[in-house]
C-alpha cells in the first residue's frame, strides 16, 4: 500500500514537470519581464565604473599633490636651513687671532660679508680657494674683536623677515675732540702780527691763517697754524 | 548545445545571450515560482530576482548539459521563493497530531491531469504546500527541508503528511464518478 502511494506521488510529480504554464492563466509577458530584468542588470554593470573613476581620480590627485609639494617654490630658499645664533658679548682682542688668514682685522671688519654659511648655496671649492685662501665664516666674524675703531658697519641683511641678524656689527664709536677753551682758542688761532711801523693797525697779517681739518683716522680736529706761532 | 554557447556568451556579458537564456528558461521557472507563491505578481517579482542572481553568479557555473543548467536555475528560483516566503512569515507549522490516513486508488491519480493537480496544490496552505513541493516535486529530504525552512525534521514530516491528506481529500472530492461509485 505504501509503495502504491509512492508510485502515485511519483506519477503526480512527472505530470507536474510536463506542464509548461500555470493552468487558467495567460502566459506572462516575457518581453516586459525581460525589459525589467535588463534594466536591473544594466545599472549593476555601470555601478562599478564610477568607483573606478573615483579611484583613478584619487590616485591622480595624490600624485599631483606629491609633485606639487616637491616642486613648490619657497618664499626665501636660503632662509629655511640657516641656523642663526646670537653673538657673544664683545670680548677683548683675541690674543691668538687666526693665523692662517691673510686678512687683517680691519679688512675683515670692513669687508662685506657674503652669506657663505647657507646650506643651499655653497660655492665650489676650487673657486673659493682662488679668491679666498681661508673661508670666512660667521663664527670668525663673531669672534673678531670690535675694538678697532671703525665706522659703523652693518652687514647686509640676508634674511629680512627673520629674526635680527646675529652678525650685524655696529660698534659704539665715540668721537672725542680736544676741548679748548674759547679764550685759549683766540689766543692760539688768532695772534696778530704787528709790525713796528704800523702801530695801531690791527689787521691780521695775510700770512696768518688757520685751517680746520679732520683726521679721518683718529677723529681729532687738526688745526694748522702758521709756522711762526 | 545552443545553451552552452549562450552561457559562454552571457558570462562575457552579452545581453543577447542573456535574453536567449531567459527565453529558454522563463516559462519553466515561472511555473516553479507559481507552485510556491499564490500571487502571480509575487511569482514574477521572484522570477526576476532569481534571474538577476543567476546572471550575476553565472561565472561560478560550468555548463555540463541542459539538465544541469535547468537544475541549477531551478535551485536558485526555489531559494528565492523560500526567501520571499520567509520575509512574509508565511510558514504555519502545524502541531504534530495523529493523521487520518485517506486511501486514494491509483486510478484516481492516473485520471488526474497536471493542471488539476496544480490547482489542488495551490489550494493547500502555504506551509503544507511548501513542504509538499520541496519533498514530492523537488525531491529534497526532510533534513534538507528542515534546514532550508528552519524547522525540525519532525515538523517537516508532519507538514508533508498533512499536505498529502488534504490533497487526497481534494482529489476524492473532485472525482464525482469515483464518489458516486463509492456511494453505490
Amino acid at each position: 500500500m505504501q509503495t502504491d502511494n509512492q508510485n502515485n506521488w511519483e506519477a503526480l510529480r512527472l505530470q507536474l514537470e510536463q506542464s509548461d504554464r500555470f493552468p487558467g492563466e495567460a502566459p506572462f509577458d516575457k518581453a516586459a519581464a525581460w525589459d525589467q530584468l535588463n534594466s536591473r542588470l544594466k545599472p549593476q554593470s555601470s555601478r562599478r565604473r564610477p568607483i573606478l573613476y573615483w579611484v583613478a581620480a584619487a590616485v591622480l590627485l595624490f600624485i599631483a599633490g606629491i609633485g606639487w609639494l616637491q616642486t613648490r617654490p619657497t618664499a626665501n630658499p636660503k632662509q629655511g636651513k640657516i641656523i642663526t645664533r646670537r653673538l657673544p658679548a664683545p670680548i677683548a682682542p683675541a690674543p691668538d687671532f687666526p693665523t692662517g688668514t691673510n686678512h687683517t682685522a680691519s679688512s675683515i671688519a670692513t669687508e662685506p660679508v657674503k652669506p657663505l654659511a647657507t646650506n643651499n648655496e655653497i660655492p665650489p671649492k676650487q673657486q673659493h680657494r682662488k679668491t679666498r685662501p681661508t673661508p670666512l665664516s660667521i663664527d670668525s666674524i663673531a669672534l673678531t674683536p670690535p675694538a678697532i675703531a671703525a665706522p659703523s658697519i652693518t652687514l647686509p641683511l640676508l634674511f629680512p623677515d627673520s629674526a635680527a641678524p646675529a652678525f650685524a656689527i655696529k660698534p659704539a664709536t665715540v668721537r672725542k675732540l680736544k676741548t679748548i677753551h674759547n679764550n685759549r682758542l683766540n689766543s692760539i688761532l688768532y695772534k696778530p702780527e704787528l709790525s713796528v711801523g704800523d702801530a695801531g693797525n690791527f689787521a691780521p697779517s695775510p700770512s696768518a691763517y688757520f685751517h680746520f681739518g679732520r683726521n679721518e683716522s683718529d677723529n681729532i680736529l687738526q688745526i694748522k697754524l702758521p709756522s711762526n706761532n | 548545445m545552443q545553451a552552452s554557447i549562450w552561457v559562454t556568451e552571457a558570462k562575457n556579458g552579452s545581453s543577447a545571450a542573456q535574453k536567449c537564456l531567459f527565453d529558454l528558461l522563463a516559462d519553466k521557472m515561472m511555473l516553479v515560482c507559481r507552485r510556491y507563491l499564490k500571487s502571480p505578481e509575487d511569482a514574477e517579482e521572484v522570477l526576476l530576482d532569481g534571474f538577476c542572481q543567476f546572471f550575476q553568479s553565472l561565472n561560478q557555473f560550468s555548463y555540463q548539459g541542459d539538465a544541469a543548467l535547468f537544475a541549477w536555475v531551478k535551485r536558485i528560483m526555489v531559494n528565492q521563493c523560500l526567501m520571499f516566503l520567509r520575509k512574509r512569515a508565511a510558514f504555519a507549522v502545524v502541531s504534530e497530531t495523529s493523521l487520518e490516513e485517506v486511501e486514494v486508488p491509483d486510478a484516481v491519480f492516473s485520471s488526474l491531469g497536471a493542471d488539476e493537480i496544480l490547482l489542488m496544490i495551490m489550494q493547500l496552505p502555504t506551509g503544507y504546500r511548501t513542504v509538499f513541493n520541496l519533498h514530492v516535486i523537488e525531491g529534497f529530504s526532510h533534513t534538507e527541508i528542515a534546514g532550508m525552512l528552519g524547522i525540525r525534521d519532525s515538523s517537516s514530516r508532519s507538514q508533508l503528511a498533512k499536505a498529502k491528506q488534504l490533497l487526497q481529500k481534494m482529489i476524492l472530492k473532485n472525482q464525482p464518478g469515483y464518489a458516486n461509485r463509492q456511494s453505490k
